[in-house]
């Protein structure tokens, strides 16, 4: 499991988009986790950077207004 | 009730009459031979599993056409309320942390602590941003970042940073 230090020491290096990246592909991964195992048989590494490189892709897509941080 | 499981085979190529065996110099014995290594060609090509990159492509364009637009847009709103009120929720983290060390690792063990730390961290930055997500998305909404806080490693951390720097 992740560190609270780890995920601040993220976030403020890469910000919003780092959080929407990271959250994404827990998403994918969580979901899609036995389909891409039992249809394509990917392992661990290749899960991983799969659901990295769509979370990606699909960050594109969900671009919306600039927020201000308080 | 019984069950048959029935294996589809490949087809196995028709034999079409060539000029090695209309040849008058040509056995059948090495047309046979020629045609059984050619079918037995088919077969292993049949068998063995595509190239790691195309089922790399396959797998990206399952998993780009999976997620509905509503997934994505719930985990841009996320990211938008946690990262706005980042500040005040790493504080709300630190204070629990700190009284849960104190209360609770004492007596049920680490790992026990741990495991609530992230249910409680889920409910404490989602008191925050809860009300910020609209109505109709909150119970995927927290659900999503539910499985953020328990399930994130320190492997897929290093994993964004190299996608996000533009090494992959």
């Amino acid at each position: 499991m992740v560190t609270l230090k780890e995920l601040d020491s993220f976030v403020k290096e890469y910000g919003k988009d780092g959080l929407s990246l990271l959250i994404l592909f827990c998403h994918l991964k969580s979901k899609y986790e036995s389909d891409l195992r039992q249809r394509f048989g990917l392992d661990e590494e290749e899960l991983n950077r799969t659901c990295m490189e769509v979370a990606k892709k699909l960050l594109k897509y969900a671009k919306g207004q600039p927020t201000k941080k308080k | 009730m019984v069950y048959i499981r029935i294996q589809r085979r490949p087809r196995r190529p028709s034999i079409r009459l060539g000029k090695k065996m209309l040849n008058p110099g040509g056995s059948l014995s090495n047309f046979s031979a020629t045609h059984s290594s050619n079918y037995l060609k088919k077969r292993r090509s049949l068998r063995s599993r595509p190239e790691s990159s195309v089922v790399k492509r396959e797998a990206i364009n399952f998993l780009l056409q999976a997620p509905t637009s509503g997934e994505i847009r719930i985990a841009y709103i996320i990211a938008d309320n946690l990262y706005t009120n980042w500040d005040h929720i790493t504080q709300l983290f630190e204070e629990c942390q700190r009284r849960n060390n104190l209360n609770i690792s004492g007596k049920i063990g680490m790992e026990t602590a741990q495991a609530s730390l992230s249910t409680i961290q889920t409910e404490l930055a989602w008191t925050v941003i809860g009300g910020h997500v609209p109505k109709e998305l909150q119970k995927p909404a927290k659900e999503m970042l539910a499985n953020f806080m328990n399930t994130l490693t320190s492997a897929e951390i290093a994993l964004a940073k190299q996608f996000l720097q533009g090494r992959e």
